[in-house]
């Protein structure tokens, strides 16, 4: 509690439990479902990438070329937001996925080696600027500055397949998953490797697959000690995640 | 998010603060069925604005664009949403459980009854959690007058719920 805290009344939910207690604390809970979120974010993308362009111009070296990415973030983080921010109060019906899912669950944190696709640029997961960048979510654009023509159409197409993963997660999290797979078998290493890592794991979540998404929260922290998804992490799980490391454990 | 430390990130703002805009306009009188339209509106005006914004208190900032939006839209619908909170909500939530639907249509329509500078403050104290200092900075009054204002909310409103029975 802040200093300026101290001296206030407690909250009406604090005391001894009366009908306007519950009902404030009832209050609390509302919002948009996820899919009304989902899709005023989807409306509201064209104005809030204007506003990243207006508030970038001149701050920087980032500049335009790198507000597309910024939006496709977004709505990776926002979509995360509306998944965790209604998990508390949706039952969702359960969704048989087939064994695609779960081969994502494997195979990106148990191959270290660097990726095989051929023409995809490859790096080593780990060495990845956005994967090892020491001062979080921050370095995330400006580690991937340098980028050849050639790149673009595919960092192009990542986006898009982390952009379309992200739409179906508020509705269908099974279709998410396999987005997601494509993902991973075609980015192995690819920029939005642990806004995948972090999308499946609320997937797996959201079609009741919890040791999968934990085993795979814990995958993707093992990999990515600074992630900063740790928060979105534990909001899907709804737990915290014991082996996260505080921030300042060097590494 | 921490008020007045540094400007929020315009990638987070919809994320970090759509259920508390949603909230707002709830209690600042949209109707369930145009909360959609309107929380949106409230982020457009508040992108807008963004590049000129000091990034400080977001909260607070954003409550005043509520407030702006829910005003405009109150004079526009006026006649047209009448026992607006009362009606069943085109877009229903579905995931919210019938009984709790219910019990927080009582509620609602209590804080409705409640003059605009209570259920300001009731709201964003007991409901958003924010702190007295903050929520006197919001509805711009002296501290002293937010908690009377929280006071006779509470006494107002728990009135209302125990004269319904």
């Amino acid at each position: 509690m802040r200093p300026e805290e101290e001296n206030e009344p407690a909250r009406l939910d604090e005391g001894e439990p009366t009908e306007l207690g519950r009902f404030v604390r009832a209050a609390r809970s509302r919002g948009p479902s996820a899919r009304v979120s989902a899709r005023m974010a989807e409306r509201l993308a064209p104005a809030r990438a204007a506003a990243a362009r207006a508030s970038s111009n001149g701050a920087g070296p980032l500049g335009h070329a790198f507000v597309p990415m910024a939006v496709a973030l977004a709505l990776v983080a926002a979509g995360g937001a509306f998944v965790a921010s209604t998990m508390g109060r949706t039952e969702h019906a359960a969704t048989s996925v087939g064994p695609v899912a779960v081969a994502a669950v494997d195979a990106p944190p148990a191959a270290p080696t660097p990726a095989t696709t051929g023409d995809v640029p490859t790096m080593p997961v780990e060495a990845h600027p956005s994967s090892s960048a020491p001062d979080g979510p921050s370095t995330r654009t400006a580690a991937s500055a340098p980028t050849t023509p050639s790149e673009r159409p595919r960092r192009g197409d990542e986006f898009e397949l982390i952009q379309r993963a992200q739409d179906e997660l508020a509705s269908d999290p099974a279709r998410a998953l396999a987005t997601l797979q494509e993902h991973a078998s075609r980015f192995p290493a690819g920029e939005l490797a642990q806004e995948r890592e972090t999308m499946a794991v609320e997937a797996l979540v959201r079609v009741h697959r919890r040791p999968e998404a934990k085993a795979r929260a814990n995958a993707l922290l093992a990999r990515f000690p600074r992630t900063p998804y740790v928060a979105r992490l534990e909001s899907a799980l709804g737990e915290p995640l014991s082996g996260a490391p505080s921030v300042s454990t060097p590494r | 998010m921490q008020a007045g430390v540094s400007r929020p990130d315009v990638e987070e703002l919809f994320s970090a603060h759509v259920d508390y805009v949603w909230r707002s306009l709830q209690h600042l009188g949209v109707a369930e069925a145009d909360l959609e339209d309107q929380t949106q509106e409230v982020f457009i005006v508040a992108y807008r604005r963004y590049p000129t914004w000091d990034g400080e208190h977001a909260r607070g900032w954003l409550f005043a664009i509520a407030r702006r939006c829910a005003s405009a839209y109150r004079r526009r619908s006026h006649r047209r949403h009448e026992l607006t909170v009362h009606e069943v909500p085109e877009r229903a939530p579905a995931e919210i459980d019938p009984p709790e639907r219910l019990d927080l249509g009582r509620f609602d329509a209590a804080l409705e009854a409640l003059d605009e500078d209570k259920r300001a403050v009731f709201t964003l104290f007991e409901i958003e959690e924010l702190p007295m200092r903050e929520v006197a900075r919001i509805v711009q009054c002296p501290l002293q007058t937010a908690y009377a204002r929280l006071y006779a909310a509470r006494r107002e409103l728990a009135h209302a719920l125990s004269e319904e029975r």
